[in-house]
């Protein structure tokens, strides 16, 4: 058994940021970090990288350049937490005490719940860009698509960045556009979800987009199954039960999600899976000397590295609070930001709290469609990403 | 010190800092301004900005492949070979103007073809002649070796014969 002072499980966004502010201060925690991954991604870039504009490898940098420096890094894998006993347990076996837990473990893609799905990503003209292994398929079926129909899902669970699926069907739709084939196509948004954003103020921005578009929206729909092979997508509408297929000849498909199953089977867990913290303090709702932050907490916001962005000053406040015994005090009002890019050299910066009020960095309206925003988003964000929050200084 | 000169230096004391509190007062009013300026003017240059890009969007200019070329260009440009090679060029460049300069000041007679045949045996002339066949000899090399230049010379050609 081994004893740590701040043990922080992932080294993602929410992770990384948590240790680098701690190891920034002045007089600096013990921190521990449980990562496995030799790799960290910029997974905001995918979306062009599925439609072209950059290579993949661009967005994956060497997970130990982003070590803070003084940060002890276990390179392996939690599998069990057991908050009763203050224990995280390792996939080498090894049971790991701490003072403090920080959860940051992100959020688990599940290929396996829609039926016929999972090993066909780059097949039949079906893609996917949530996940690295997968991004290059969407920039394939695009460049091999002819005409037919490009259905793009998105499922009836909290996923990450959830203005993704939309930004590839419009990006998708100008690169048809180029090649020429848009005349012979149909662009379809077959969603779970009722509208096509939650916010009205940008909301407004994209059904406008949509319509420009020719765009043709199925709601409240589901995928629920595949058949590769002859190119039919089956959904479930979710309110009447109905199944309705779409034949395709291009299928991006935002995969169900869900915390994953390590959080899930934990005490840590709330009945929807996920770690149940305090909406604003960050802190457990059952164990005070756990906190957790991004994809795997209950927090009730977009679940985006913008909102992570918000979170970890909160967290690690209210963390260094905890352990002087004095009252938390600092909040998070559930900020979340979603870079909704309308097409080439388009973008619509949504920024939002937990309340649906627009919360906008700059004194311009952030509905318009920009070139700016889109510059800033391919430019100026994953700088700040590299340099800024995953070195605690942002 | 007695007690006049001490109530004087503290009247001198107090005129200074009432000084120094009306210009501290001044500049807290223009930051206030400025505070209040800055948003509006920002958000009238992003606004404009976003204008004139969704206007060429408009016209099918591609804005962020144009500045994605604009940088390769200027990577290529200050290439040290390249710049060593313009600092040549602007060398060269001063002295065709100090050439022109000296024709502004001698009149240019009229040249048949004994003349022509004459003026060859003038030294700055051969120099001026040398170097114009030295270059195209190098330039010519050098398109042969761009695969680019080639086929922008075979295009030109191409319409040229048409």
């Amino acid at each position: 058994m081994t004893q740590h002072t701040i043990l922080i499980v992932g080294g993602g966004t929410g992770g990384l940021s948590v240790a680098a502010r701690l190891r920034n201060l002045p007089d600096p925690p013990a921190v521990t970090l449980i990562e496995p991954s030799e790799f960290h991604d910029y997974q905001p870039l995918w979306t062009l990288v599925g439609a072209g504009v950059l290579d993949k490898q661009k967005t994956r940098r060497r997970q130990a350049d982003y070590i803070p420096h003084g940060v002890k890094w276990l390179k392996t894998r939690a599998v069990a937490f057991e908050p009763e006993h203050r224990c995280v347990i390792t996939e080498d076996g090894a049971h790991h005490t701490y003072e403090q837990l920080v959860v940051a473990v992100g959020i688990q893609l599940d290929w396996h719940k829609i039926e016929g799905l999972p090993g066909h990503i780059g097949e039949h003209g079906i893609c996917s860009n949530y996940s690295y292994e997968t991004v290059d398929s969407t920039r394939a079926a695009l460049a091999n698509f002819r005409g037919g129909n490009a259905v793009f899902t998105f499922p009836a669970t909290p996923v990450k960045c959830a203005g993704a699926p939309q930004k590839i069907m419009y990006l998708a739709d100008d690169v048809l556009r180029r090649a020429g084939v848009r005349e012979r196509s149909r662009v379809i948004y077959a969603a779970a979800g009722g509208s096509i954003f939650g916010i009205p103020k940008y909301a407004k921005t994209l059904n406008a987009v949509v319509e420009r578009r020719g765009i043709e929206t199925s709601f409240r729909h589901n995928l629920v199954a595949v058949e590769p092979a002859a190119r039919r997508a089956h959904f479930r509408h979710l309110d009447t039960g109905e199944l309705k297929t779409l034949e395709f000849e291009l299928l991006h498909v935002a995969p169900p999600q869900s915390a994953p199953d390590v959080v899930k089977q934990s005490a840590l867990a709330n009945a929807d899976g996920w770690v149940e913290v305090h909406k604003h303090t960050l802190q457990h709702a059952r164990f005070p000397d756990v906190f957790a932050l991004g994809d795997a907490s209950s927090l009730p916001t977009s679940r985006t590295g913008a909102a992570i962005r918000k979170q970890a000053p909160v967290l690690v406040a209210n963390l260094l609070a905890f352990r002087a015994g004095q009252p938390l005090t600092a909040s998070y009002d559930g900020y979340a930001s979603c870079p909704l890019v309308t097409g080439f050299g388009k973008l619509v910066l949504a920024e939002f709290d937990y309340d649906g009020v627009a919360q906008e960095s700059f004194p311009f309206d952030q509905s318009q469609e920009r070139y700016s925003m889109y510059a800033l988003k391919l430019h100026a964000l994953p700088e700040l990403y590299w340099n800024g929050m995953l070195r605690g200084r942002a | 010190m007695d007690d006049q000169a001490r109530d004087a230096e503290l009247v001198a004391v107090r005129e200074l800092l009432a000084r120094v509190d009306a210009r501290l007062l001044r500049i807290e009013e223009r930051i206030e301004r400025a505070e209040r300026a800055t948003p509006l003017a920002l958000a009238a240059l992003v606004d404009s900005f976003d204008t004139a890009a969704g206007s060429l969007s408009e016209r099918g200019v591609d804005l962020e492949e144009r500045v994605q070329n604009a940088l390769a260009s200027l990577e290529r440009v200050t290439r040290s070979d390249v710049t060593e090679l313009l600092s040549h060029v602007v060398s060269i460049a001063g002295r065709a103007a100090e050439a022109l300069a000296e024709l502004e000041r001698a009149p240019v007679a009229p040249l048949g073809a004994i003349g022509t045949l004459r003026a060859l045996s003038d030294s700055g002339v051969q120099r001026t002649l040398g170097f114009a066949l030295a270059f195209a000899r190098h330039f010519g090399r050098a398109l042969g070796a761009d695969r680019e230049a080639r086929q922008l010379c075979e295009t030109f050609s191409a319409a040229r014969r048409a």
